[in-house]
C-alpha cells in the first residue's frame, strides 16, 4: 500500500472526529474546515516522522491543537489577559461587588443571541487559557488528559480555570448582563 | 470588622475562587472545605460569585452536550475528505 491509499484510509477514518473537535475549539465552521485540511496536510508531509510511540489519533489531535493556538494567536494578536490584580485588591478581597446573574443557565442556553455573546466572550481569552478551558469541558473534567495534552501541572490547570472563568464573567456582565 | 477578621483568618476572596474551581472537580480535604464554607458563609459577593460560576459551568457543558448543526455533518464531512484528498495527491505532484 503507497502512502497516498493509505492516508485515504486515515483521512476516511479521523476526519469526522477532527473536524467535531475544531468546530468545537473555534466556533466557526469554514475556518475549522480549513484547519482540518491543513492538519491533514501537514500530517501527510510529516509522516515519515511520527513514531508509533503515540496513537495516531494523539498524534493527529496534537498537530490540530497547534493549528488552533496559531489560529487564535493571528486572530486575536492584541489580547492580552488580564492580570489578577484587575479584579482583587492587595488584601485579597473583591473589587468590585458581586452580583448573582438573575437569568437561568437553562434559558440563557435557549437564547441564540445569549449564545452569540457567550461564545466571543470565551474566543476573547487568551489562547494560552482559552484551548486548557475548552478541553476541560470537552474532556468531562478529566483533570490527567487536559493537563497531559497540554504539558502542564494540575494546580496551573486550577489557575487557568479560576483567570478564564473571572475574564468570562467580566466579559458577559459586560456585554450581556449589562452590570 | 468581624467580616475583616474572617477574611484575614480563614480565605482571602482571591483565593476563595481558585478553591471553588478546585473543588468544582474533586471532594476537597476537611480542613479546606471547612475554610471555604466558613468563607461563604460570611462572604456576600463569594457567594454571588459562586452562584455566577455554576451559571458558566452549565452552560459550558449544556455547549458540548447539544453541539450546533450536526444536522448536515455527514455530507459536509464527506465534501471535506475528498477536499483533503485533492490537497495530498496535489501536493504529491
Amino acid at each position: 500500500m503507497n502512502l497516498i491509499q493509505e492516508f485515504e484510509k486515515i483521512v476516511d477514518s479521523y476526519t469526522t472526529k477532527l473536524y467535531a473537535r475544531a468546530k468545537y475549539l473555534i466556533n466557526n465552521e469554514e475556518d475549522a474546515e480549513d484547519l482540518v485540511q491543513d492538519v491533514f496536510l501537514a500530517a501527510y508531509k510529516q509522516y515519515d516522522t511520527y513514531q508509533q510511540k503515540s496513537t495516531l489519533t494523539t498524534w493527529l489531535m496534537s498537530i490540530l491543537n497547534n493549528k488552533v493556538a496559531d489560529y487564535y494567536r493571528k486572530k486575536y494578536k492584541q489580547v492580552q489577559e488580564i492580570n489578577i490584580e484587575h479584579y482583587f485588591n492587595k488584601d485579597g478581597t473583591w473589587k468590585e461587588k458581586q452580583i448573582v446573574w438573575e437569568e437561568d443557565s437553562e434559558v440563557l442556553l435557549d437564547n441564540k443571541e445569549f449564545k452569540n455573546v457567550f461564545d466571543q466572550c470565551i474566543d476573547k481569552l487568551p489562547s494560552k487559557w482559552n484551548m486548557p478551558f475548552k478541553m476541560y469541558y470537552l474532556e468531562n473534567k478529566k483533570t490527567e488528559l487536559v493537563c497531559q495534552e497540554f504539558q502542564i501541572s494540575t494546580t496551573n490547570l486550577w489557575k487557568i480555570l479560576q483567570r478564564g472563568r473571572l475574564q468570562l464573567k467580566e466579559c458577559l456582565e459586560k456585554n450581556w448582563f449589562r452590570l | 470588622m468581624y467580616s475583616t477578621i474572617i477574611h484575614k483568618l480563614f480565605l482571602t476572596c482571591q483565593e476563595t475562587t481558585l478553591l471553588l474551581e478546585v473543588k468544582n472537580n474533586l471532594p476537597l480535604s476537611f480542613i479546606q472545605n471547612i475554610r471555604l464554607q466558613i468563607h461563604l458563609y460570611i462572604c456576600k459577593n463569594c457567594q454571588s460569585y459562586h452562584q455566577n460560576l455554576k451559571t458558566i459551568d452549565k452552560i459550558l457543558e449544556g455547549n458540548i452536550m447539544n453541539p450546533s448543526a450536526e444536522g448536515n455533518n455527514d455530507l459536509k464531512c464527506q465534501q471535506l475528505k475528498t477536499r483533503i484528498m485533492k490537497n495530498i495527491t496535489n501536493e504529491k505532484k
